[in-house]
Parts: C-alpha cells; sequence; structure tokens
C-alpha cells in the first residue's frame, strides 16, 4: 500500500514536471531525424548479432501526454503539440545445418511532430513532420567460426511535411551492411553509389551470454566503435565510442568523442542492478552544440523499468527524440533478447535469473546433496475399511437380506 | 503485487489508446479568428504571422477592414506563441503609407476575436 501511495505520487509529480518544465524541439532537429533514426537501427542491429543468432523483440513509445510538453519552434514561434516516437523491432534465427543459421530481421520507427497525438489518427496540420523507417535483412551466421554476416536495405518514407520544414524526399532507400567476426564487426550504409555512414566496432569485452568468461580482466576490456558519417559538403564526421565496465558488468562507463572538432559528445555512467540489463539507471552529460554561441553541458539521467522507462535531459532522448530536454519523458516499452534459450536485455553481459536458479537453492535448503536416501514416513499408513460388504446366505439375491445398505 | 501491475498496465493502456480522445477535449488544436477595426482612423489591411529569424510572414486575414468593421472568420493551424504582424494605414479609406504593427501574442486555439484599438500613436491588440 505504501509502494502503491509512493508510486502515484511519483507519477503525479513527474506528470506536473514535464508540463511545467518544457523546452520546444526545433525544425531542424526534426528535418535531421531520419539520418538519427536510420544510425540508431544500425547500432541496435549491430549489438543484436553480436551472437548472431538467437532472437530479439522490442516494442516501445513515448507518452507525452500535454500539447506544451514538447511545443515546436519555427521561424514564427512555439507551435502547441505532440512529440512523438513509435517503435518495434523483431529478429529471429533458424538452425537449418550443423552451424549454420539463417535469420531476418526488422526494425520500424514512427516519428515527428504532429498536432494531435491520436495514434492511429494523425492530424497533418500545417507543421507537422511525420516519418517512418523501415529496416529489414537477412542474417547469416556460422556458429562455429564465429562468424556473421547480414545485408539488408533501409526504407525512409514521409507521410507528412509541414510547410515551416526544409523540403524533403517522400520515399529514399539505403542499402546496409553488417560483417562480424568474432568481437570484431563493420558495418556501412549506401545510398545509390555513394557511401553514408560505416562503424568499426571492437566488442572486446567477455560477455558469459556469448560464451565468455563471467568474471576476471576480460570483461574488463572495453567496447569501441568508430563510426564515421559521409556529411555533404563538409568534412567526414568521425565519432568515437568507448563502453568500459568498471564494476561486475553492472557498472559501466561510456563516452563519444567527435574526432575531427576534438570534443566530448556525451558521457554516462550506467548503473544495471543485474548484469542481463533488463532494469538500467544512468546518469548523462551530453555537450550542446548546435545552438549558435552555445557550447554547454546539459545534465541529465534515465530510470529503466523494464516495462516504462523515465528520463530526464537524457543523452539518448536529446540524440533520439529530437533534442527533447527540459521535460520528464515517460517511455512505454519492452524489449527482450534471447540467445540459446536465455534471456537477457539488449547488451547484457550474462542471462537474465530465472525461476529454475531458485528453485535449485529451495530444493538444496530442504534436502542436502549428500543424503539421497528417502525419508521414513512416519505418519501411520492409513487403514482402509471395507464399507457396503454383502454377506449372502445362499437364497437368491432378490429379497434376500443383506447385512449392509448401500452395497452396488 | 500481480494483480497491481495488471491494473497499472490496463490503466496504462487506457491512457495511450485514448490519450488523442482525452486531449481532444479539452485542447484546441485550431484557432479561428474574427478580427474587429476598433480603430476610428485607421484601416486594417491585412493580419499575419510574421517571423522574427526572416522577413517571411504567413498572411491569416487577407481583408481590408475600414473603421468599425469585422473580417470573416478564418480557421488556421495557429497554437502556441506567436508574432501577429497587422498591416494599417493612417486614413479611412486604405490610402496611405502601409504601416506594421508587430506584437508577440500567445494564440490560445479555439474561437478567437481579436479587437485592434488604437492606443496613442498606435495600435493595441486585445483577444477578447
Amino acid at each position: 500500500m505504501v509502494f502503491k501511495k509512493s508510486f502515484s505520487t511519483l507519477i503525479l509529480t513527474l506528470a506536473m514536471a514535464s508540463v511545467v518544465f518544457a523546452d520546444p524541439v526545433t525544425t531542424e532537429d526534426l528535418s535531421a531525424g531520419g539520418a538519427v533514426t536510420r544510425d540508431r537501427h544500425l547500432k541496435e542491429i549491430g549489438e543484436v548479432l553480436r551472437g548472431g543468432r538467437g532472437g530479439y523483440f522490442d516494442l516501445g513509445m513515448y507518452y507525452t501526454p500535454a500539447p506544451d510538453q514538447l511545443p515546436l519552434r519555427s521561424e514564427y514561434g512555439d507551435h502547441e503539440g505532440f512529440a512523438f516516437r513509435q517503435h518495434a523491432a523483431a529478429f529471429v534465427t533458424g538452425n537449418v545445418a550443423e552451424h549454420l543459421h539463417l535469420g531476418v530481421l526488422a526494425w520500424v520507427d514512427r516519428a515527428g511532430w504532429d498536432g494531435e497525438d491520436f495514434l492511429f489518427y494523425p492530424k497533418y496540420n500545417s507543421f507537422s513532420l511525420l516519418r517512418s523507417v523501415f529496416t529489414w535483412g537477412g542474417v547469416f551466421s556460422n556458429s562455429e567460426a564465429d562468424f556473421t554476416l547480414a545485408m539488408g536495405m533501409q526504407q525512409q518514407n514521409v507521410e507528412h511535411v509541414g510547410k515551416v520544414y526544409s523540403s524533403e524526399q517522400d520515399s529514399l532507400t539505403y542499402i546496409w551492411g553488417h560483417a562480424r567476426w568474432g568481437f570484431a564487426s563493420a558495418q556501412v550504409s549506401l545510398f545509390e553509389d555513394r557511401w553514408r555512414s560505416m562503424r568499426f566496432a571492437l566488442d572486446l569485452e567477455s560477455r558469459a551470454i556469448y560464451g565468455g568468461k563471467s568474471s576476471g580482466w576480460q570483461t574488463y576490456l572495453p567496447n569501441v566503435a568508430l563510426a564515421m558519417y559521409n556529411t555533404k559538403g563538409e568534412k567526414d564526421s568521425l565519432t568515437l565510442t568507448w563502453e568500459q565496465n568498471l564494476y561486475e558488468q553492472r557498472l559501466y562507463a561510456e563516452a563519444s568523442f567527435d574526432l575531427r572538432e576534438a570534443g566530448l559528445n556525451y558521457a554516462a555512467l550506467k548503473y544495471y542492478p543485474d548484469p542481463s540489463r533488463m532494469l538500467g539507471f544512468e546518469a548523462t552529460c551530453t555537450r550542446r552544440r548546435k545552438l549558435a554561441g552555445k557550447d554547454d553541458l546539459l545534465w541529465g539521467g534515465a530510470v529503466d523499468l523494464m516495462f516504462i522507462r523515465f528520463a530526464y535531459n537524457a543523452a539518448f532522448d536529446y540524440r533520439n527524440f529530437f533534442g527533447a530536454k527540459g521535460t520528464v519523458l515517460a517511455e512505454l516499452k519492452f524489449n527482450l533478447a534471447t540467445f540459446d534459450g536465455l534471456l537477457f536485455g539488449r547488451g547484457g553481459a550474462k542471462a537474465a535469473p530465472m525461476e529454475k536458479n531458485t528453485k535449485t537453492i529451495k530444493n538444496k535448503d530442504q534436502a542436502p546433496e549428500t543424503s539421497k536416501t528417502i525419508p521414513v514416513q512416519t505418519k501411520e499408513p492409513r487403514v482402509i475399511e471395507a464399507k457396503g460388504v454383502r454377506y449372502e446366505d445362499g437364497t437368491p439375491a432378490r429379497g434376500g437380506r443383506t447385512s449392509a445398505r448401500g452395497g452396488r | 503485487m500481480k494483480k497491481s501491475f495488471l491494473y497499472l498496465a490496463a490503466t496504462l493502456l487506457c491512457c495511450v489508446g485514448l490519450t488523442g480522445c482525452l486531449s481532444h477535449w479539452f485542447v484546441e488544436t485550431e484557432s479561428r479568428l474574427q478580427v474587429e477595426n476598433a480603430t476610428e482612423d485607421c484601416t486594417l489591411l491585412s493580419v499575419d504571422i510574421f517571423s522574427m529569424e526572416s522577413d517571411n510572414y504567413q498572411r491569416w486575414i487577407a481583408e481590408t477592414l475600414l473603421p468599425g468593421e469585422r473580417s470573416h472568420v478564418v480557421q488556421n493551424d495557429w497554437v502556441g506563441k506567436f508574432t501577429l504582424r497587422v498591416n494599417y494605414t493612417k486614413s479611412t479609406d486604405g490610402s496611405g503609407e502601409t504601416l506594421q504593427f508587430v506584437k508577440k501574442m500567445e494564440v490560445e486555439g479555439g474561437s478567437l476575436f481579436l479587437k485592434v484599438e488604437s492606443e496613442g500613436d498606435s495600435l493595441a491588440l486585445k483577444f477578447r
């Protein structure tokens, strides 16, 4: 009951805070949203394909109930409305031959800004932008050689672009590829005959879920990724991301640097109560450089409670939700990864503690392993008394006297 | 715990499914504007939403209003905080130099009635 009361108070406080502190999202961030989403899809696919087989499922959406929570800042002023993002993902594999696995994957994302927040009935007003990105592909894995090859396409479709945005093409198709050998992987995204982005990653950290070590110095090796983006007319941008286990694969530090400008993008301290990453807490610091003349740090954090995630100024949302800040975001979400029948959260190092483990402990408590004897039954044996037995005296049954009624 | 979790999940699902319907009840997502020229010596030429960052503007009311006249009602998607611009002349027949009156205002949505009054040498805008 106390939990219930404090929880509802928390929800109410968050709702109040979300309305009181609100910063607008900009048309520039909304226009850039497609590229950000495509990049995030590939990054997530890279994380999920770390083992090359298994499965993944993801479903989620931001819940921003107030129209002045994330207003739109255009050149004319601040428009009231709703920024939204809905996402889903699935990845399944099947074993086709010994050590050979074939799989398919699909990532869907619909995001933008609209005058109303109906889920299936958009408003499409003069200042709306609604866009969806669909990434799909096939996966081939050889588990003996620890090798994975995946490729597919990304479709970016615009439902509606209002008059305050830069013009955008209805439909764009990109081709992507992903190759992994052991802990090293490479990704590329192409548009027509030109590359859009490349990512090289070294996941050196040993993870028990993929058959690695569950403790020891190998688990303290870093995960490093170098991403290159082909920016039109300018120098290609280079981003280095470093993820480091700090304590028992529960506490991690993550930092992303822009190598061209020699500056920090964001830094985060993440705490997972369990290495399976079902729950998570993070504190982040984002360096904002977009606004002219501003080079300030944005501090924030997020709490991931498996089915719901609360975030305030978190680095992930600042980048992936149109620079949303100054408001408490609630995201209804659920994702689960599986590998050889074990469940864990995306990027997790170990399997989630399952009910199986608890049972073993319970049995241990009752009977130690050394005693294999079956305990002697101390209860008195049950005595079965015969009832309804019919005694016959030689005369025919009909009309005959029976000693007990109720016999058949 | 399991039951309370189910209740929470059901509540959240309702909130998500009906979020548009619920907000639609008390949130206006469009504005219907009518303008009255309440001045005695000015002619209003147009009412625009004006961009302070560039010279762009979006015309909202495109009628010439002589003193005492009211415009038609024009519906638009403007809800929020915007800069309104009124083009007017200091004459009762629309002749003479076009002047501009610019003011940042909160447009709340729904049916709006904008009264333009003269205030000294300039104008005053009031939503009523």
